[in-house]
């Protein structure tokens, strides 16, 4: 992990901006996805086993919130 | 991350040393002037054991000393402790799903317990402990390694901690491939493309679990073939992404191999080619056989000339043809040839004259004349002796003279001819004798290295090559055809999904796990191909401005940059390639490295320290002002530790840059460097506030400077 996020952060932003917007709001939800997962990959290197359930379970809510949205 | 404050206990010659940092901005370079063996390297040390644990110890943990060599107390354990003060800026989100930065200052302590045992010791793994400043004071923290890591990678250790000769690793390594290996693990790890890649793998995974559970979710039939398939395909593109990935480092290696191989054939070539020399030599020796044989059919033809008609033309001709004229004239005149001595033997015989006397022998009368006729008879005789030589010189002269008259070429012109084309012979054969000598020299010079063995195994690599290359092309073609297919499965389960309720929920999941990779990837790839250009544009103005190199002059190095493989180049005029650990001068190296560890900092926007070690060693005048203005103007903290040689001439830039500068001094060294006894009863490292233009009675040196202030 770098010891700033930041250009890792920006560039993962900017190509969020170029996601499919689902339904309204999706693009900033799932860049709230993404900064999640980098933050729990910077947080999790010395905790390899959990990473993937806390990944598994970031894209699941955000799944949940474009069912709930795709619906309404 | 900012270090702020560093106390050192019994850290070897650090007995009792504190030293704060500075954090301006505006004066963010740090001077710690010290001489040899006056505790530089091993501050160097001590904040990298403090920070990153015994793993960061010279030579491995077990083999390095911690206590001070002069420990007092040989039987008591000496507690060794390394305290550091560090600022770090950690991002949080707020309730609101805002990001908010907060500067935390964190003391880090690491412990160590070691008992000295004559020339040995014991040591248990040091302990380390993080507490975190607060209003209410400092309080302890979890868990202190995980956050020191996360803050402090490891790998990028040598980046941010350099000592002269560590520096070097990126660019002067004992292989291509392990200085690749460096410069690549820093860079990944410092644009941040290992995280995306480690993300990118759990993201794969959380797609594969969307994916089972549409099939355990008990849909329908269809759904499960189409999700059973799906899987399938994904393993495949799994597999083959594997390939794809293994033959490109297979052909990168290869390709290292392969340059290593041509180099080391060029430079046997530029000695020879044994194989190619020897063949020469033998031809050589044949030109060499022929030409000794034609110089001697020369020496033939030369001895031949001399019993030629030529020859006897050239050197008799013109006396003969003027004996011809004056032969012609005689006969002429009928002077030759003559017939009168038959005559007269007729006359005597008869014992008449023609006049009709007698020559009678009987006679007395007659006597006289008889010996008168045998008196011209003996006289014809002997003028006719010279006209019959004079008649056959006569006509062999004239028959010679028609002969010689019937060649075309002169004597001397085939004289010369002759002479010429062994003259030529002779030329020839001394500079083959020459080129044997020569090419019996380079045979001799010969090293071991067979060029033919160079070349099979060149040829080897190459044909591995091509089957790696088209290994990695059949695998991409196939992972074409699997992307393909996958979509293709993807859309009829998506379809499928859509059509039951409880399909929707992992529709909407699968979709956001699609989302997430493909932002990822395109992100990787992006910081692959545009950041790893600026490392190198950066890394190229900054080496070029340290070394004052002008790559419109006739500068001998033009460029620097990193290539696609992680290798370090540098090049000089006519884009030849040089290697920076042969081609270029230990200051130019250094400097590469430090623009190296500078671009890369700048282009992270990672804020971290450089504290480096006696970085100027090896400069002087224009390069060495111009790295420290370099390293300061880009660096967001820079630590030196300079010696006073290194500070000479930089004083001025100290003086604008430095927002502390202080000095350490081994006392030690007095009385042989020292000009004042310390007061120190053992000897140990202490700190003094001087700067780089005063001193003090604690570390004025002898024949350093000047009357302590």
């Amino acid at each position: 992990m770098p010891m700033s996020n930041d250009l890792v952060i920006r560039i993962l932003m900017e190509e969020a901006n170029r996601a499919s917007q689902r339904c309204e709001g999706y693009r900033d939800v799932l860049k709230d996805t993404i900064g999640d997962i980098v933050l729990l990959e910077s947080q999790h290197r010395e905790r390899r086993g959990q990473i993937q359930q806390d990944i598994d379970a970031k894209c699941s809510a955000t799944g949940e919130w474009l069912a709930e949205n795709r619906r309404s | 991350m900012k270090i702020l404050r560093a106390k050192f206990t019994n850290f070897r010659l650090l007995r009792d040393v504190e030293i704060d940092f500075s954090t301006d901005p505006a004066k963010n370079l740090t001077v710690i002037r010290a001489e040899n063996e006056s505790g530089k390297t091993t501050i160097l040390t001590a904040l990298q054991w403090g920070l990153y644990g015994d793993d960061a110890l010279p030579g491995g943990a077990s083999e390095f000393r911690l206590h001070p060599i002069n420990w007092q107390d040989s039987n008591s354990a000496a507690s060794i402790s390394v305290e550091i003060d560090i600022e770090i800026v950690r991002e949080r989100k707020t309730r609101q799903r805002k990001s908010l930065r907060q500067t935390k200052v964190y003391r880090v302590i690491r412990t160590a317990f070691e008992t000295p045992s004559g020339n040995e010791w014991k040591r248990d793994s040091s302990s380390v402990t993080l507490h975190e400043q607060t209003d209410a004071g400092w309080e302890a923290i979890r868990l202190p390694e995980r956050i020191l890591a996360e803050e402090l990678p490891p790998e990028l250790r040598e980046v941010f901690f350099t000592d002269g000769d560590r520096a070097l690793s990126f660019v002067e390594a004992d292989s291509r491939a392990s200085k690749r290996y460096r410069v690549e693990r820093s860079i990944k790890s410092l644009l941040g493309l290992d995280v995306i890649n480690t993300a990118l793998g759990h993201i794969k995974n959380t797609s594969r679990k969307f994916n089972r559970e549409a099939q355990d979710a008990g849909a329908s039939e269809d759904i499960n073939k189409v999700v059973s398939k799906l899987e399938s395909v994904a393993s495949e593109i799994d597999r083959h992404q594997g390939i794809v990935a293994e033959s490109a480092l297979s052909v990168a290696n290869i390709d290292n191999q392969l340059s290593e191989v041509n180099k080391r054939i060029t430079e046997a070539l530029r000695k020879g080619d044994r194989t190619a020399l020897e063949k020469q030599l033998s031809r050589v020796n044949a030109d060499w056989e022929r030409v000794r044989a034609g110089i001697k059919a020369s020496s033939d033809a030369h001895t031949n000339l001399f019993k030629s008609l030529a020859f006897s033309r050239d050197v008799i001709g013109q006396p003969l043809t003027e004996a011809l004229e004056e032969l012609d004239k005689l006969r002429a005149q009928k002077r030759f040839p003559k017939a009168s001595i038959p005559v007269l033997e007729d006359v005597l015989e008869a014992q008449e004259c023609v006049c009709g006397a007698s020559l009678d022998p009987n006679e007395g009368a007659a006597h006289s004349k008889r010996e008168h006729i045998q008196a011209l008879i003996e006289d014809s005789r002997k003028a006719d002796e010279l006209q019959n030589a004079l008649t056959d010189l006569y006509f062999t002269s004239r028959a010679l003279l028609e002969t010689l008259q019937s060649g075309n070429d002169s004597w001397t012109n085939q004289f010369n001819k002759v002479a010429e084309r062994r003259d030529d012979l002779e030329g020839r054969l001394k500079d083959l004798g020459e080129e044997t000598r020569e090419l019996e020299a380079q045979i001799g010079q010969l090293s071991d290295a067979d060029v033919g063995e160079l070349q099979a195994s060149q040829q080897s690599l190459r044909n591995m090559r091509e089957r790696k290359s088209d290994e990695r092309v059949r695998s991409q073609t196939e992972l074409s055809h699997l992307s393909a297919r996958s979509e293709r499965l993807s859309r009829k389960r998506d379809r499928l999904l859509r059509e039951e309720t409880r399909g929707a929920r992992i529709l909407a999941n699968l979709r956001v796990a699609q989302d997430v990779e493909s932002v990822l990837d395109r992100a990787y790839s992006r910081i692959k191909q545009e950041e790893l250009v600026k490392v190198s544009n950066l890394m190229n103005t900054y080496f070029l401005e340290m070394i004052g190199s002008d790559p419109e002059q006739s500068s001998i190095i033009r460029r620097a940059e990193i290539s696609e493989e992680y290798d370090i180049v540098v090049y000089g005029g006519g884009g030849r390639e040089l290697r920076p650990d042969h081609d270029i001068n230990g200051a130019s190296r250094r400097a590469l490295t430090l623009a190296f560890i500078l671009s890369l900092t700048k282009v992270s926007e990672a804020v971290a320290p450089n504290i480096i070690d006696t970085p100027l060693g090896m400069m002087s005048g224009y390069v060495k002002r111009s790295v420290l203005e370099t390293a300061s103007r880009e660096s967001s903290q820079l630590i030196l530790f300079l010696t006073r040689s290194e500070i000479a001439g930089c004083e001025d830039i100290i003086d604008e840059k430095a927002g502390k500068v202080f000095t350490l001094t081994n006392t030690g060294h007095y009385p042989r460097m020292l000009q004042y006894e310390p007061d120190a009863e053992v000897s140990q490292v202490v700190r003094c506030a001087c700067d780089h233009r005063s001193a003090c009675r604690i570390c004025q040196r002898r024949g350093l400077d000047s009357a302590a202030s």
